[in-house]
């Protein structure tokens, strides 16, 4: 039986299920205790998730509020202080770089949604850079990763032969805040069709902050996401391509190649991943460029108003088909053509949502 | 002894992992990966994840051996201080994965 907090453990439904099977009555009424252990589990899990703003730093101003700090090449989050909102550059720049681009993911909510911030309540934005992590062999090495913790950003700087420092990237940084702001929002659950949602909007408003900054219209736009936080190789291009799906790389020797697919007929089903949520997220990302190209002008003006619209309602749990349903309906607000396009950009990519008249 | 080993997740979201079987590995690196299985201090099987947290890596470790079998599932954040040197050397021996 598990022995960790119990908001993070769980076994997993088919050892369960298998074990209910079991001829040895023992197992079986460990295998059902189990059940109802599970059950209490996760409504637990579920109560800390219902009050993350509980947990968020309120900004003093209540409007842009930034804090950065430096790991110092440690493994513990926060880190030391290093720059505040109202403070010039620093000599560091990854510092600069994710200061910067959390300043503009937070202009893009505001200008563009009028959101305050990640809560809609001016949450202060906090971020930790030159994370490492050990080795195993008594070292620190550099973090080849960034994630959102579900109160701050942390960044690291990238082996150097694979990776590079995570900060490079708008649309990386836009992605970690959008985890953010679905944690005060929709909160779709993080496994399955549900955490493929997940990323797909982390991804969509990642890649639109960019184009919004670059003014980059929806027409000639680059739709990679993470092409900076890679060392050049002929065998990369970034870590995903919203317009294409598994073609982000190819062949290469530490990545392999891109596992994303672009239409539900080639649907990851495996448990890796949380069931795939950085593999299927390709299904819905190709549904939005599809929409955003058809809508034209700029990306986030329509399309990004209706996936906006769209992530405030999503309820927990929600598949593919949900999410295209509701996706229609913000879009028919907009207008009976708008809905016709984001209608068939989803049946591009075999997800059918009805169309409410 | 038999591990199987995948990493996934990550903002990247690339799988790496590896399927070691002891009896076929050169002598010493068997030594050493049962050695680490034994330190690792992982017997019984589980899913021990960061509900809150977003895009952390997630070690997926499959362990047989004649005492039986054990599957854990770890984030980067719920990894086991013990486990880390046994993560450490799979994932050295990782490769891309395709899809399942």
């Amino acid at each position: 039986m598990c022995q960790r907090d119990p908001i993070q453990c769980i076994i997993p439904p088919y050892i369960t299920e298998r074990l209910l099977r079991s001829d040895d009555a023992e197992v079986r009424a460990r295998a059902e205790a189990n059940l109802t252990a599970a059950a209490n589990m996760r409504a637990a899990r579920a109560r800390a998730q219902a009050a993350p703003s509980l947990m968020a730093p309120r900004s003093p101003t209540v409007g842009k509020h930034r804090l950065l700090y430096d790991a110092k090449k440690s493994d513990r989050l926060p880190g030391v202080l290093v720059r505040s909102e109202g403070q010039g550059p620093v000599a560091d720049p990854a510092v600069n770089e994710a200061f910067d681009h959390a300043g503009a993911t937070y202009d893009f909510y505001d200008t563009v949604f009028k959101r305050n911030s990640l809560d809609g309540d001016g949450m202060t934005l906090v971020g930790t850079v030159h994370l490492v992590e050990a080795d195993g062999r008594g070292r620190f090495v550099p973090l080849d990763n960034a994630f959102w913790d579900g109160r701050q950003m942390a960044y690291g700087d990238g082996d150097g032969v694979i990776f590079r420092r995570f900060t490079r990237s708008l649309d990386v940084v836009g992605h970690e805040l959008t985890h953010g702001v679905q944690t005060f929002t929709s909160n779709l659950d993080y496994e399955g069709q549900s955490g493929a949602l997940n990323e797909h909007f982390a991804d969509v408003f990642g890649v639109l902050v960019r184009q919004w900054k670059n003014g980059e219209r929806a027409d000639s736009a680059d739709w990679l996401i993470g092409r900076e936080v890679l060392v050049d190789a002929p065998t990369r291009r970034g870590v995903r391509d919203m317009e294409h799906p598994g073609t982000a790389f190819t062949r290469d020797p530490y990545l392999g190649t891109d596992p994303q697919p672009a239409h539900m007929s080639k649907l990851y089903e495996g448990q890796s991943d949380n069931g795939g949520v950085h593999i299927n997220s390709g299904i819905p990302n190709r549904a939005f460029v599809l929409a955003a190209k058809a809508l034209g002008a700029n990306a986030w003006d329509v399309a990004g108003r209706i996936w906006y619209d769209t992530m405030l309602r999503l309820p927990k749990r929600c598949e593919f088909h949900e999410c295209a349903e509701v996706c229609v309906q913000m879009a028919m607000a907009l207008g009976a053509d708008a809905g016709r396009a984001v209608s068939k950009a989803w049946a591009n990519v075999g997800v059918t949502a009805k169309v409410y008249a | 002894m038999r591990v199987k080993f995948v990493q996934s997740g990550g903002v990247v979201g690339a799988a790496r992992g590896c399927d070691l079987d002891s009896s076929s590995l050169p002598p010493a690196e068997a030594r050493e990966l049962e050695s680490l299985v034994r330190s690792s201090g992982l017997s019984a099987s589980g899913e021990f994840l960061t509900a809150a947290a977003r895009d952390l890596r997630l070690y997926e470790i499959h362990l047989e051996s004649g005492a039986g079998s054990v599957a854990v599932t770890f984030d980067d954040h719920t990894l086991p201080e013990k486990a880390r040197p046994l993560v450490s050397f799979l994932r050295r021996n990782a490769k891309p994965q395709g899809r399942e």
